[in-house]
């Protein structure tokens, strides 16, 4: 499996470059504004476009070539996934430089930045988690039209969501359930409940992307 | 002989085409050319032989074991060309070095920066930026860095120039003298066939025509020019296959020598693999 993490960086470097530099200026931004999230945002952005890449360059031949060798398909899946924890420790490695930055120049830390970096990981395994195997299925070029529907879904459910508040009923509940917890604390909550639901998508979705990946013919 | 490859039965259905019960053993310490028009199914099988893609009947026994019991591990002893390095585009050769140690077990530095030098590849320069021919080469550097036991080509030397490809099947022959080592190539290029390969595999819509030693091939085979006249008079049972032109008759026959004992007042001309296929292909037949 090293030598497919090392393969996967190395036809990564160029573009690595472009992003580094991307964040560099999301990171100055951030900074001038006194507000860490814009490199949240992008190194989440970056995180998601290196994993189209490293499809891509399967696509191209690399799978063939890969099977063609002593490489079984198992393990090309579990550096696939391997890949997705490495970028979700980039975003934080990001996030973590992004906010130290902020306060030393600000003298100030951002309070909601835990609850953040959590959002936003949620975000993240929930996002490859469904991607993976639709790219696997599918291939990058349908699976960038599917990845577009994945970032309508929040807008949608927001929608819903403030619909469902209209509710009587549900109001009841929520106005019985901030007699016991403050409204942080079941922020806090549903973010925690996302995180670790996103987490099992992504383990359901490497079950699902391995036995894909068997039955695909090159 | 032992086998180093069997194929027995070795059957795949697509929507408009079969590779159909293809059935031969491949001879330990040989080089097996591989021949069809495109679309034969060529590159079908030694994908098929590499599980690359499944088989739906039959079986495939390397060294005698069916490939379904071994493991991946296998494959370290297949030095492989297919046209498959076009994803490495972002790394250069000394990197694609770096990443295959880390593949094979066997993997020799050694060996592999021999190849770079011998055929004069640039490490530093990005694959993508190759040509085609100097993409094949890196190809072969690595097919043969690795202690491969079976090569297993496709199209190999077609991206070559002429010198390039002799220096290649001179690697190639250099490559059969252990006789532990054998060699499948499939090739357009029948010179180079007819100057390196032992046995000749014939494919032809997804069926196995023939597998012979390819000199006893050249023997068996010739061709007769003879008016429609005497064609008709030839037995059904020598005629392979057959072409008309504005003088007459071209007729490939088979059981040469046969025929010629019973009929000597045909002149028999040699024929070339190449030949040979093409009246398979586009001859008619009785």
């Amino acid at each position: 499996m090293k030598g497919l993490l090392l393969m996967n960086c190395y036809n990564m470097k160029m573009y690595l470059r472009q992003y580094l530099i991307l964040l560099v200026i999301f990171l100055v931004f951030g900074v001038s504004t006194g507000n860490s999230f814009y490199i949240m945002g992008m190194s989440l952005v970056v995180g998601i476009n290196i994993s189209f890449l490293t499809f891509s360059f399967g696509e191209a031949g690399g799978y063939a070539y890969l099977l063609s060798g002593p490489v079984t398909r198992k393990a090309i899946v579990q550096t696939k996934y391997l890949f997705q924890l490495v970028g979700a420790a980039f975003i934080l490695l990001c996030s973590g430089v992004g906010e130290l930055f902020n306060r030393l120049v600000t003298g100030r830390a951002e309070e909601t930045w835990l609850l953040s970096i959590i959002s936003i990981l949620g975000i993240y395994f929930l996002f490859m988690g469904i991607l993976v195997p639709v790219t696997y299925r599918y291939g990058t070029e349908k699976a960038r039209i599917v990845s577009i529907g994945i970032i309508a879904a929040p807008m949608i459910l927001v929608f819903l969501g403030a619909r469902l508040m209209q509710i009587p009923i549900l109001l009841e509940i929520l106005d019985r359930l901030s007699w016991l917890f403050t409204q942080e604390q079941m922020v806090f909550f549903i973010v925690l409940v996302i995180f670790v639901a996103s987490v099992l998508i992504m383990g359901v979705s490497y079950l699902i992307s391995m036995r894909i990946f068997e039955k695909t013919e090159f | 002989m032992e086998a180093a490859v069997s194929l027995k039965n070795v059957t795949k259905h697509y929507d408009q085409f079969t590779l159909d019960h293809i059935t031969m053993d491949i001879p330990k310490g040989s080089i097996v050319g591989l021949v069809g028009e495109n679309g034969a199914g060529k590159t079908t099988l030694l994908k098929m032989i590499l599980q690359m893609t499944s088989i739906q009947e039959g079986e495939v026994l390397v060294d005698g074991k069916n490939i379904k019991e071994l493991t991946p591990q296998w494959k370290e002893q297949a030095g492989v060309i297919l046209s498959g390095l076009e994803f490495a585009g972002q790394m250069n050769a000394r990197e694609l070095g770096n990443c295959m140690r880390r593949l094979y077990r066997n993997w020799q530095d050694d060996r592999f920066e021999k190849y770079l030098n011998d055929f004069q590849i640039d490490r530093h320069k990005n694959i993508k930026n190759y040509s085609k021919g100097m993409k094949r080469k890196l190809d072969l550097a690595v097919a043969l860095s690795h202690q491969a036991k079976l090569l297993l080509f496709d199209e190999a030397t077609s991206d070559l120039d002429p010198v390039v490809r002799d220096d290649i099947l001179d690697i190639l022959l250099e490559f059969i003298q252990d006789e532990e080592h054998t060699a499948v190539i499939s090739s357009h290029i029948i010179s180079d066939l007819e100057k390196a390969a032992d046995y000749i595999a014939f494919l032809h819509e997804g069926k196995l025509k023939f597998f012979m030693n390819k000199d006893e091939m050249l023997c068996q085979f010739g061709v007769v020019r003879c008016t429609p006249e005497d064609y008709r008079k030839i037995p059904d049972t020598y005629v392979q296959g057959f072409r008309k032109n504005q003088f007459g008759y071209e007729v490939l026959i088979q059981n040469k020598e046969e025929f010629q004992r019973k009929y000597p007042n045909y002149t028999v001309d040699y024929t070339t693999i190449e030949e040979i296929i093409v009246y398979y292909v586009k001859g008619g037949t009785r």
